[in-house]
């Protein structure tokens, strides 16, 4: 499981809030630019977004939501 | 950010994450969630900004393009982060980092690295600033993305770099006596451009963009002004029959949080459309965008929004925090499915279809569906949801947020197990529930380590509808066993091929509900090991 994913609850009953390994970046101009100093993905985001993906054009099975 | 310099990280107060729990969410929890996505579609754009290794081809440098759509930016945030917050934009800065760690194909890289070029262009007559720099023109077509396409005219094959110039909300694309100008902001539709059209206000109908579909690059499908027509019709009546329930919760969906429809599969109105949806899709790189086949009535089209959401949401949530340690083998059963899953598609699939239960049991009394039909959709999906929902409990492979989302599902989904649905609905529902399972293990699973592997090829399911009304007279084994007649389903059965998996299904549960028991229960629990009594059905 990926340990970089602080999202423990903060008690067992309830917890106020979950945290993401995600930041926020409202605010942040979302154009890049030269000098916009972003942080560097989580290596999570970078797995997800590189894995291979199906279309619709694929196969007989509706296209899949991975 | 905060006073070290360092950014916050997202939170989701945890009665956002409940509410999302009960498969529906507030308007703050999807917000949130849209958040997160905004973040996302940031680090991605920073991650291609970054790299150094864009191709030297025709159109030279990207740093043009990126130095355009930052001028633009500046000048007119709001729309430009519209734009850059666009579906398609999500579906090509995914596919464009796929295709550079090499888990995608496509066309000549340079092309599809021009697709920033383009977007700058798009940006610049948004933001009504000035640009210079060459795009990448395909087959004559300049696709601008959030604003429709320009059609070259002459002779035109292959990819081709030509220049585009913006200025005071006018385009100038290529050069001398074959220079094309016009205002593609609300230009009317001409011989040389092609709007962006909207199936309702706010909603695009996404037929031209390249990126639209749920990977790699696709030529336009322009639908023609029947069709076109058609789906705002259609999409009107979705609406209505969305706006019959507005409190937020599983089922429901307010239309404004839809990004675009994808049409798929049919540009003109012939041949007429099915009753139900042929095809939808959803990719978490697009929140907000479906890809839907038009069906022939708003209540069908209304499902598939409220289906193909929950997707959206459920992948923004993914996006958020990992809800489970997927190793992505496909062995898991999905009522909904011909083929085994991996459990995050189990998980898509439980999230969509308890939307889909919500949305028939908000039917069965708002009188814009049959609600004959309506019992039993509900009692058949949330039937079949639980049975997933559990699988995912049981499987040891779930976070703390995980276990938090799915314990709420269950939840959502006992409440309405505990709820009457009328006798035939139900009987039908659970009939129809079995048969999918029984004839999806005799196709997917094998009785013993030594029989031959199944082929697992695609089988379409032809019952689930079948069974959602009760047939008048019924003629087919399967109608009878609809009809609620499984000796006469028995005969009929008989006549057909005893090998044909969905055959031997139909025999098997017609068994079942004639000699309910301990032996019925077994058979439906391994159909794959069964054997009728007093029959040498061969495996």
């Amino acid at each position: 499981m990926d340990q970089s994913v602080r999202s423990e609850p903060t008690s067992r009953e309830s917890a106020e809030e979950w945290e993401s390994d995600l930041v926020d970046l409202t605010g942040v101009p979302l154009a890049p630019s030269h000098g916009l100093c972003l942080p560097t993905p989580p290596e999570r985001l970078l797995i997800e977004v590189r894995r291979p993906r199906s279309t619709s054009t694929g196969g007989q099975n509706p296209g899949r939501a991975d | 950010m905060n006073g070290q310099g360092t950014y916050e990280p997202l939170r989701l107060a945890d009665r956002h994450l409940a509410e999302l729990a009960t498969g529906g969410g507030s308007d703050e929890a999807l917000d949130q969630l849209e958040r997160g996505e905004r973040t996302r579609r940031q680090l991605l754009l920073g991650a291609l900004h970054d790299r150094r290794d864009a191709p030297a081809g025709p159109l030279g440098s990207p740093d043009v393009a990126w130095q355009a759509l930052h001028t633009a930016y500046r000048q007119d945030t709001g729309q430009v982060e519209r734009l850059l917050l666009g579906p398609a934009v999500g579906s090509w800065v995914g596919h464009l980092l796929r295709r550079l760690h090499g888990t995608a194909d496509g066309p000549e890289l340079w092309t599809e690295w021009g697709h920033l070029h383009r977007l700058a262009v798009s940006a610049a007559l948004l933001a009504g600033t000035d640009a210079h720099l060459p795009v990448p023109v395909t087959d004559g077509r300049l696709p601008l993305p959030g604003l429709g396409m320009l059609c070259l005219p002459g002779r035109w094959t292959g990819h081709r770099a030509v220049q585009a110039t913006v200025h005071a909300g006018e385009l100038a694309v290529g050069s001398g006596p074959d220079q094309v100008t016009l205002r593609p902001v609300h230009g009317p539709e001409s011989a040389v451009w092609l709007p962006l059209r909207s199936v309702a206000p706010g909603v695009p109908l996404e037929d031209l963009d390249p990126y639209r579909d749920l990977d790699g690059p696709l030529p336009p499908a322009r639908l023609d002004t029947a069709e076109f027509t058609a789906w705002r019709r259609v999409f009107a009546d979705a609406v209505e029959v969305l706006g019959a329930r507005t409190a937020p919760g599983p089922g429901r969906l307010d239309p404004g949080r839809i990004r675009s429809v994808v049409p798929w599969g049919r540009v003109g109105v012939l041949p007429p459309p099915e009753p139900t949806v042929r095809r939808s899709a959803t990719t978490g790189d697009a929140y907000g965008a479906m890809v839907i086949t038009r069906p022939a009535g708003g209540v069908m089209l209304a499902e598939t929004l409220v289906h193909e959401f929950q997707h959206s949401k459920l992948a923004a949530l993914l996006h958020l925090f990992p809800l489970l340690d997927d190793d992505r083998a496909e062995r898991y059963y999905a009522p909904w499915r011909a083929d085994p899953r991996h459990l995050t598609g189990l998980l898509h699939g439980a999230y969509a279809f308890i939307g889909v239960t919500g949305f028939w049991r908000d039917r069965m009394t708002d009188g814009s569906a049959d609600p004959g039909t309506a019992a039993y959709y509900f009692a058949l999906r949330r039937l079949q949801t639980r049975l997933v929902v559990r699988t995912l409990a049981t499987s040891d492979r779930l976070t703390a947020p995980g276990r938090r989302l799915v314990a709420g599902l269950a939840d959502t989904l006992d409440g309405w197990l505990r709820e009457s649905v009328p006798d035939d609905a139900l009987r039908r529902a659970r009939t129809a529930a079995h048969l999918h399972r029984t004839e999806w293990r005799l196709r997917n699973l094998r009785p013993a380590r030594s029989s031959p592997r199944p082929t697992a090829a695609f089988w379409p399911d032809i019952r689930t509808h079948v069974f959602a009304v009760r047939p008048g007279v019924p003629r087919t084994a399967d109608e009878f066993l609809a009809a609620d007649d499984p000796e006469a389903a028995t005969s009929r059965y008989a006549r057909l091929d005893p090998v044909d998996p969905h055959v031997r299904a139909g025999r098997l549960v017609a068994y079942a509900t004639l000699h309910p028991g301990r032996t019925a229960r077994r058979i439906l629990a391994r159909p794959e090991s069964a054997r009728l009594p007093g029959s040498a059905t061969p495996r």
